[in-house]
């Protein structure tokens, strides 16, 4: 099963690129109450320490394929289920240092029968992770 | 328990375990919450507990159908979403539509549901469905009558009963003639006070506007559509210690559905504070609740 909690404790790494570290990886459980297509998905905020990325710039990895933000608004046949997590990658050159970090994300979801006024909806949830 | 003197139907729906069920429990445990209320029906949402949806594996069919036949559970609403804006560059057109409604009247056919609830996304702050629906609908019609499955829109809060989204609907069944399409009220409607549970995802503005505001439903207005209902969602956010609700008034609801001979289900749907575990408790008060109150009813 997964964590209650939204940030899952397993999977926070750095990422190796042909030897050379590009940035770091988290997983997300889905935050709303069903799964969604991916082109309902705007995106995630993501503060870590003093660092921050916008909704756009982290990658998305979903049912084993990887997305931008953009590509997953067109997407058609990828879903972020409610069983499955998100793998989040932030570009991050050199990666993160070993140890504690907090870590702040704000998912924000399309729900279509909810008045497009009060859209997207806003995820958030933040911990302390750690990475080895 | 359920005895042989009850009209009324009890069962949960899975929405009530949000945050709780893959984290806290499984499908098999949920399922295990539910029979232990002496409850016979369990709810799901299509796009939330099958797990590979909208493709399922051959082997969590078979889970699925096991797990109701050990637990002694029946299939009764299938929660699916027709996203109107599923793109932000275009709608959904009608085509498009049919094929997503269609694929989930076959899903629910084949886990064993009878109701199916479309939500559909919207175009006004009073929550008119999007157009679509109604050819969308249409064109699935004959399909659902030969799987036996009824499809039943919402009437959920901030639209009442006595508002054109309902007369839409009811003139829908009227023209088609059709027996296969009839609402599902969702409990929230006669909410009576405010709640301060938290909506996740939703700012101050959206709660205020949609999820707070009590909308007090009289009850003589949901006696003139019971004919016309097929399921009910026993929406709750809270049950405090001594098994009252200050916020939906039970006492009113279940005996109106008693006197006027409802035989369906009332499928609880618990919408409060996502604390961890909550769910699964307040589930059993509200269970311990009804129970209570359609005795009390009976034996007026």
């Amino acid at each position: 099963m997964l964590d209650r909690h939204i940030i899952q404790n397993r999977g926070i790494r750095n990422v190796d690129a042909d030897g050379e570290i590009i940035g770091f990886q988290f997983r997300l459980r889905m935050p709303n109450y069903r799964g969604l297509w991916g082109s309902l998905i705007e995106g995630v905020e993501v503060r870590l320490d003093d660092l921050y990325w916008d909704r756009e710039t982290p990658r998305w990895t979903l049912q084993g394929r990887d997305f931008s933000c953009a590509e997953l608004r067109t997407s058609t046949d990828v879903r972020w289920q409610l069983d499955e997590p998100a793998t989040i990658t932030v570009p991050h050159r050199g990666g993160l240092p070993a140890g504690v970090h907090h870590l702040k994300v704000d998912i924000a979801l399309r729900a279509p029968y909810i008045p497009a006024e009060f859209q997207p909806s806003v995820f958030h949830a933040e911990r302390k992770v750690t990475l080895l | 328990m359920t005895s042989g003197h009850d009209t009324l139907k009890y069962g949960v729906s899975l929405y009530s375990y949000t945050g709780d069920i893959y984290t806290l429990l499984t499908l098999d445990d949920a399922m295990a919450e539910i029979a232990d209320l002496g409850a016979s029906g369990i709810e799901i949402l299509g796009e939330g507990n099958i797990s590979g949806y909208p493709t399922p594996s051959t082997r969590w069919i078979d889970d699925w159908h096991a797990g109701l036949e050990r637990h002694g559970l029946t299939a009764t609403n299938y929660g699916s979403w027709i996203d109107s804006r599923m793109w932000q560059h275009r709608d959904l057109s009608v085509d498009e539509g049919v094929t997503i409604l269609r694929r989930d009247l076959e899903l629910a056919s084949t886990l064993g549901f009878t109701t199916l609830r479309p939500k559909i996304g919207v175009v006004s702050q009073d929550l008119r469905p999007h157009p679509i629906w109604e050819p969308v609908v249409e064109r699935v019609l004959e399909r659902a009558a030969e799987l036996g499955i009824v499809i039943c829109p919402e009437i959920h809060a901030p639209t009442p009963i006595r508002h054109e989204v309902v007369d839409d609907y009811l003139a829908f069944i009227e023209r088609t003639g059709t027996e296969h399409f009839r609402l599902l009220i969702d409990t929230g409607i006669f909410q009576r006070t405010a709640t301060d549970a938290h909506h996740e995802g939703l700012d101050e503005e959206a709660q205020e506007a949609g999820w707070r505001r009590p909308l007090a439903v009289p009850m003589a207005d949901l006696v003139d559509v019971l004919p016309y209902v097929a399921f009910i969602q026993a929406k709750f956010f809270d049950i405090r210690d001594d098994l009252t609700d200050a916020q939906i008034p039970w006492r009113d609801i279940v005996t109106t559905l008693v006197e006027h001979g409802y035989t369906g289900y009332l499928s609880s749907e618990y919408e409060g504070d996502r604390v961890p575990g909550r769910s699964l408790e307040q589930v059993r008060r509200q269970h311990a609740l009804l129970r209570l109150l359609e005795k009390e009813a009976r034996a007026r």
